[in-house]
């Protein structure tokens, strides 16, 4: 975050079109009512809103758009832009008292080609109203909106709580102080802002995201006004009103008849009588072609000048290429137009539909022929499919009739016809994720692991896993609920991390990353040895608070057999530990030029090998037994902890994800949890007697 | 005092001593991860890292608090004596495992490092699928257990030894090639790199007799690094006419203006040491310089790191004018061959500021040959005992001229150089390690299944 986009500006009125082309480096909002100075909403739309049909949805989702460095499906740019904005991937509408949910294409679709209907779904969300209060959004306006909105909507809520969603159409009366806030706060270090200015800045940023969104195709539907010119009608023909491309299409003729751009420093040369109506339609011309960061839903033209390799344009940044070029490249064009075709044929469904397919067959199309779309689909089946939340709910289940099952230790009747059922459950949840890695690999052509949110699916999977062959070669039911809690407790913390993060979780990856090789070898390895810590101290949890309570006080024989779990997971965790720290050495040595540097990731990958080195010579030396090593176990899960999630909070070295405020509560409250269980585990200890504990 | 011997070497191999020591360092390890947050990498490597024993650590913004800890180097150190002697100690008994261990570190330590990572792994996983079959097989029955940890603690000896001769032995340094030649800062091809850290005092003296060469001598950073305030370190040499004396050393300071006081109207500043970067201190020196000829003038100068030019001092010795140029400036290495770059590449991910790949394009310039080569991120060039790296780069800029010429400077490449002995040595180490801990693994696991099995069929 460099700099904070503008929430509010119009292109200011130039008199040399080159000028104005300029202009689109600036921000844009097309909103009206995003002017401070007048603060009147929008009026409504003339045109029907006739809802988006199944297969009008099926096909969008599925358009090509350029975000992040990447080709990637509408639906997951839709999903993520709406995440950030509202804190979660659907909308809440209500239409005549009644409740309806969207999901993210159409939302998107709304504010693409119907704004005025979308600028009312209620999509930002305010953490605390302390933020409106800071942009003077008072109270009595607030109650005063959101009667309104409960008049308009014919239902729902008629009060707004502290923490809320608001409209775009809600906030517009506070734009002008968001910006003018918003830029105060930003000039201060982001260290010394408090919550509240960190909360205008968000607002304000997700204001001007929102406003760039919904100017990406305002040509589809937007038409311009053609002056009165004998120049213009030469060149434009006798019409009072023309599309973006009709004009578009004249571009270079346009400019001609302008005096040429002065050099950078000097006043821009004066235009004659007959000058002035071109200047003006070529303002409004670049007006129409949306915010400098609109989807980028054009695929380049090979040949094209002055655009960057490989990125893919907006209208806007097709504008600006045109400039260079003379005229915009006639495959955009076309593309341009299959656009303005669909919007002018939007109220009619009937029509609307096959302009649709035509216009997806010809994005698509665009983007297969420069070999861009080729993981496009399988990304849409995997959004659709979101093997993570669907994963987490077969966990639940699984691990719930796993510990009805736990019933049958003692050889109840129930718990024992349960055990299929856990046993297919669980398994079936494991399956969904690791299908869920394994298209997450494919998409991406990278092995599964390359991002912190992916450790979190990496990890959940590899531990069920291995619980999977704990209790195929143990079969004391002890391993199949642990596998459960691992599911659950795991994807929990990946959706609840991805709504934390509000990006998409399919990055393009940093130049060192760049390599397939170590990316498996290392970070995998490192992975499963994080993964295999954490499920010993899981099990180690298990054996200590089954002491402390008494659980099966006669059943020896199933404690030794948890206490060996605990030590044979410990001794592969080492080995993947071990072996995935040098390998990461090895990387280094290769891509910085040191083979260790103390960095603070490496050093968290070397004190769990140094933690569970401890281990396994304490136990060799005879100074801890079963006890002992699984509470070894439970304190060795905050050393994981730190070095998983920890370390990155620093802020320091060259492994620095960047801090993500909210994780350090989640750390604390992991902490807690193991530091509970080890005090518990202490004490009961110290009752018991160091000497009887051991015998046991 | 056999008896007394006797527990000193059970004492020395003991699991107790290992235990505490492992503890030690981890606890030095957390200790020097956090004090990253308030110091360089660098400084805290010396501190915690390098150091034989520390006397305070740095948690909060708060300050420093007391605390004796022994240093990264005594507990390494400690390590591999407690690992060495309780080695020898647990595996009087058995013979054979001894030398079928050592049979295997010793061979793993003559393949490995001749093999790319892919072959490695297939060499290691034979070699364990070996010692398995052998050891089932050929000799069943013997306890085995001790093969997979002896061969692991000769791989962790292997990485200690590593660190050890990289600390000692190794030399880093950074070059940077531009792609054009403009004046002396922008050069296409280079044959030497500069140090980070270390600075040198260079007496250079210009031999009229000999066409323009020039002799240098050099007063090492590791004479002057740790002198403190109000301390000084004298510098004689027989071959030179004078003796300098060296003070009031700043690791980082800046030159400022002193009418009063200073010397030729100038003082330095001392300035704390660049928390992030130590790369980035610049320091400074009094010099004080004694003719050596009775009644020899004395003259004093200051040295910056940053200065443009060497402090030159003439002298009338025996009749002969003699010329010496003084300069503080980063040591630098020779190699024994030369790069020249040819082309560097920055490119990002498209519509984004992300990088994507940094590469350079060379020519490797050697007693007539020359040879093309690119250096990327992971893709390093190794030649006779040299690694570069691509570690950054500078991008085109506009700069003035020394007569008042604004002129586009070019792309520079720049490059991280190392020279270390030890640099294939952890690779080995890493492979000697897996195939210890997997037959240690791989053992305890079928001891474990066949446990189960027999549990479940009584």
């Amino acid at each position: 975050m460099s700099s904070l986009p503008a929430l509010t500006h119009r292109p200011a009125a130039t008199s040399c079109a080159a000028l104005a082309l300029a202009v689109l480096l600036a921000g844009w909002s097309p909103l009206a009512a995003s002017e401070p100075a007048d603060p009147a909403p929008s009026p409504p739309s003339a045109r029907a809103y006739p809802g988006w049909s199944e297969e009008a949805l099926r096909l969008v989702e599925a358009w090509p758009v350029q975000a992040g460095g990447r080709v990637k499906p509408l639906l997951t740019l839709a999903g993520y832009t709406l995440l950030a904005l509202n804190g979660r991937k659907s909308v809440k509408v209500i239409e005549a008292g009644e409740e309806r949910w969207i999901g993210p294409t159409e939302w998107l679709l709304d504010v693409l080609f119907f704004p005025d209907v979308a600028a009312h779904y209620r999509i930002f969300l305010v953490q605390d109203d302390a933020t409106l209060d800071a942009i003077g959004f008072t109270r009595e306006m607030r109650e005063s909106t959101a009667a309104a909105d409960y008049a308009r909507e014919g239902g729902g809520a008629s009060t707004r709580k502290k923490r809320d969603r608001w409209s775009l159409a809600d906030l517009a009366p506070a734009f002008g102080r968001l910006q003018d806030q918003a830029s105060l706060y930003f000039d201060k270090p982001a260290a010394e802002r408090s919550r509240i200015e960190a909360q205008v800045i968000t607002l304000a940023e997700n204001v001007a995201r929102y406003n760039q969104l919904m100017s990406s195709l305002g040509l589809a539907t937007g038409r311009l006004a053609v002056p009165k010119s004998a120049e213009l009608e030469r060149v434009l023909g006798p019409v009072s009103e023309a599309t973006f491309t009709q004009v578009a299409r004249h571009l270079d003729e346009l400019l001609r008849l302008l005096p040429p751009p002065a050099p950078p420093g000097q006043k821009p040369p004066a235009l004659t009588p007959e000058q002035e109506p071109v200047a003006r339609l070529l303002e409004d011309l670049v007006d129409l072609a949306g915010g400098s960061g609109a989807l980028a839903l054009l695929p380049p033209v090979e040949g094209a000048v002055a655009a960057e390799p490989g990125a893919w344009l907006n209208p806007n940044a097709a504008l600006l290429a045109a400039q260079h070029e003379g005229q915009v490249p006639a495959t955009t064009l076309g593309l341009l137009e299959a656009f303005e075709r669909l919007g002018s044929v939007l109220d009619r469904p009937e029509e609307s539909l096959p302009a649709l397919r035509a216009l997806s067959s010809e994005l698509v199309r665009a983007a297969e022929a420069r070999g861009d779309y080729e993981h496009v689909a399988l990304e849409v089946t995997y959004q659709r499919l979101d093997p993570v939340s669907l994963s987490w709910k077969i966990y639940f289940a699984g691990l719930a009739f796993a510990l009805l099952g736990l019933l049958s230790l003692r050889g109840g009747r129930l718990g024992r016809s349960l055990r299929p059922l856990a046993w297919s459950l669980t398994a079936a949840a494991a399956g969904v994720l690791v299908v869920g890695i394994v298209m997450r690999c494919i998409i991406r052509e990278r092995p599964p692991v390359t991002t912190l949110y992916e450790t979190i699916l990496f990890i959940t999977a590899t531990g069920t896993l291995a619980c999977f062959v704990i209790e195929a070669l143990s079969r004391r039911w002890i391993a199949l609920p642990v596998a459960g809690a691992i599911g659950t407790l795991g994807l929990l913390l990946a959706q609840w991390f991805e709504g934390l993060n509000k990006q998409d979780t399919m990055p393009t990856l940093e130049a060192v990353l760049d390599t397939n090789f170590w990316l498996s070898t290392h970070v995998t390895s490192i992975t499963f040895g994080y993964s295999a810590g954490l499920l010993a101290a899981l099990v180690g949890m298990v054996y200590v608070l089954g002491r402390v309570f008494g659980l099966g006080k006669e059943a020896h024989d199933t404690y030794a057999a948890i206490g060996r779990t605990v030590y044979g997971v410990i001794c592969f965790g080492l080995l993947l530990s071990i072996v995935g720290t040098i390998l990461g050495g090895i990387w280094a040595n290769d891509s910085w030029g040191r083979f260790w540097g103390w960095d603070p990731k490496e050093n968290g990958a070397l004190m769990i090998c140094l933690w569970e080195l401890i281990m396994l010579h304490a136990r060799m030396g005879g100074y801890v037994g079963p006890f002992g090593f699984s509470m070894l176990a439970v304190a060795g899960g905050a050393v994981v902890s730190w070095s998983w999630w920890g370390v990155n909070q620093l802020g320091v070295g060259l492994h620095s994800y960047g801090f993500t405020e909210g994780i350090q509560t989640m750390l604390t409250s992991i902490y807690l949890t193991l530091g509970g269980v080890l005090v518990l585990g202490l004490g009961w200890w110290f009752l018991k007697g160091p000497g009887s504990v051991r015998r046991a | 005092m056999r008896r007394a011997l006797d527990s000193l070497v059970r004492f020395l191999g003991s699991f107790g001593l290992c235990t505490v020591i492992l503890g030690l360092l981890l606890l030095l390890t957390y200790f020097g991860t956090l004090e990253q947050k308030f110091a360089s990498i660098y400084d805290v490597q010396k501190k915690y890292f390098e150091s034989l024993v520390l006397t305070s650590v740095q948690l909060s913004a708060s300050g420093p608090i007391p605390m004796l800890l022994p240093g990264g180097y005594a507990l390494l150190t400690l390590l591999a004596v407690n690992l060495l002697v309780g080695g020898l100690v647990r595996l009087r008994k058995s013979a054979v495992t001894l030398g079928l261990g050592a049979a295997s570190v010793v061979l793993l330590c003559a393949i490995l490092p001749h093999l790319g990572p892919g072959a490695m792994f297939a060499v290691c996983g034979l070699v364990i699928a070996a010692l398995l079959v052998l050891t089932g097989r050929v000799w069943p029955g013997k306890d085995w257990s001790r093969l997979g940890v002896l061969i692991t603690h000769g791989g962790i000896l292997v990485l200690l030894a590593a660190g050890l001769v990289e600390f000692h032995f190794s030399t880093k340094g950074v070059l940077a090639l531009s792609e054009q030649d403009l004046g002396a800062a922008y050069r296409r091809s280079g044959d030497e790199f500069e140090a980070y850290f270390e600075w040198d005092v260079i007496v250079a003296e210009h031999l009229e007799e000999e066409g323009g060469a020039v002799q240098e001598r050099v007063l090492p950073f590791e004479r002057f690094e740790d002198l403190g305030v109000g301390e000084s370190v004298r510098f004689e040499d027989p071959g030179l006419p004078f003796d300098l004396r060296l003070s009031g050393f700043q690791r980082n300071c800046v030159v400022l203006e002193a009418p009063e006081g200073g010397v030729d109207g100038l003082a330095l500043r001392g300035l704390p040491p660049d928390s992030a970067k130590a790369e980035h201190n610049a320091p400074g020196m009094l010099l004080t310089l004694v003719e050596k000829k009775p009644g020899g003038r004395t003259q004093r100068a200051l040295l910056h790191g940053l200065q443009s030019y060497p402090w030159r001092v003439t002298l009338d010795v025996g009749g002969a004018e003699r010329v010496f140029d003084l300069d503080l400036r980063r040591r630098r290495w020779a190699v024994p061959f030369t790069l020249q770059l040819d082309d560097f590449t920055a490119a990002y991910h498209p519509g984004t500021d992300r990088p994507k790949e940094y590469s350079s394009r060379v020519t490797k310039l050697e007693e007539g040959s020359s040879q093309p080569i690119l250096i990327s991120m992971n893709q390093p060039l190794r030649h006779k005992g040299y690694t570069f790296f691509q570690s950054d780069f500078q991008k085109p800029q506009l700069r003035s001229t020394a007569d008042g010429r604004r002129v586009r400077t070019p792309w520079v490449s720049i490059f991280s150089v190392v020279r270390n002995p030890a640099d294939t040595w952890p690779l080995t180490a890493c492979g000697i390690i897996f195939v210890g801990l997997s037959v240690l693994m791989l053992r305890k696991l079928g001891g474990y299944v066949k446990a189960e099995r027999r549990r479940r069929a009584t």
